[in-house]
């Protein structure tokens, strides 16, 4: 009876630290993950901000590149156009409209995807960009950067927002 | 016995790794706010902006004016990465101090700076070195632990954390 009694034991045993090295591996696990994941967060929010930054230098619109302020404000403005794909011939605000890449960064080649969208929008619609267009003009532009990665959370994507106004520059 | 001995290592090492990580972390962006308040300004005044403001860039130094305080005249600010001095407070040979200087008052800004590299882009994003061709600025820089983290067996590593940020100063802009 005791070396049933022993045998029972030792198997008990066995299931507990089988249970407690199951809980410090996914303790391990999730470490890992969180110190991965929160250097993501940051690499994609730098990215969303650079593109942002970049954008707050060029001019509003096509129509004020030259920084003549169009003299009907805002009829004057063109609608949301691109200079191409080239980031290199953006040279107004809008023109990030519909850009997408993929960045290399420390954690890989090709690892964060960003895809920008610019619309007008208006006071009115709370400045919601869903509700924005791109063929009537106001005087407020939002672009929305739009930030994923393998690197992230089940896929999730981290959105950054900008609002530009627009102001005149010089009297007409 | 072993396998509860290495569980706990284990154990052990994964939470200081992730306490380490977020201290360079947290290093990386208190930089990254001193860097961006300067940077953002970059040929900045009261009245209007500096013209030329960049009176030198390289890889791993650059002097601009700008009017950092808000008050009476532009000031001479300079980033400097030494990568020729290293840091005595550490046991990580990497580290060296990252100097910020606005009008020769000096800062040396010692929280573990391993790698800093500055690149100058001009308005169609291509690299250049012609100081009055600048409009972006990227700034690349690895923070590093400054204490080991002792791996199993021997040995160990320092945690770093990297940030990689493209600045378009405004004032570098028609």
């Amino acid at each position: 009876m005791a070396g049933i009694s022993e045998v029972i034991q030792t198997i008990g045993a066995i299931i507990i630290f089988s249970l407690i090295l199951l809980t410090s591996n996914r303790m391990i696990l999730k470490n890992s993950t969180q110190e991965v994941e929160t250097e993501a967060e940051g690499i994609a929010i730098t990215l969303g901000q650079n593109i942002i930054k970049e954008a707050q230098t060029k001019a509003f619109d096509e129509n004020t590149t030259d920084q003549n302020v169009p003299k009907t404000v805002p009829d004057g403005f063109s609608g949301i156009d691109s200079d191409g794909e080239n980031r290199s011939n953006f040279d107004d605000f809008d023109d990030y409209n519909g850009y997408t890449n993929t960045m290399d960064t420390k954690l890989g080649a090709q690892s964060f995807a960003v895809a920008v969208k610019v619309a007008y929008v208006s006071p009115s619609n709370n400045y919601d960009i869903e509700k924005g267009s791109e063929t009537v003009p106001t005087n407020f532009k939002m672009m929305q950067v739009t930030i994923t990665s393998d690197y992230l959370d089940n896929n999730r994507e981290i959105k950054l927002s900008h609002l530009r106004r627009y102001f005149k520059t010089k009297e007409q | 016995m072993l396998s509860i001995l290495f569980m706990n290592m284990n154990v052990s090492r994964s939470s200081s790794e992730l306490t380490m990580r977020q201290m360079t972390q947290i290093n990386v962006s208190a930089v990254s706010e001193i860097l961006t308040y300067d940077m953002d300004k970059i040929g900045y005044d009261r009245f209007g902006k500096i013209n030329n403001p960049i009176t030198f860039a390289d890889s791993n130094k650059i002097v601009f004016k700008s009017n950092i305080d808000k008050m009476g005249s532009a000031e001479t600010v300079e980033w400097h990465f030494d990568s020729s001095t290293q840091v005595a407070s550490s046991s990580n040979i990497d580290i060296h101090p990252l100097n910020r200087s606005v009008d020769g008052d000096k800062t040396e800004i010692n929280v573990g700076v391993s790698s800093f590299k500055l690149t100058y882009f001009d308005k169609n994003l291509n690299p250049t070195a012609t100081l009055d061709e600048i409009r972006h600025i990227k700034v690349e820089m690895v923070i590093s632990s400054k204490e080991q983290l002792g791996k199993i067996g021997g040995g160990g590593e320092y945690i770093r954390s990297p940030l990689e940020k493209m600045y378009s100063p405004k004032n570098l802009h028609n």
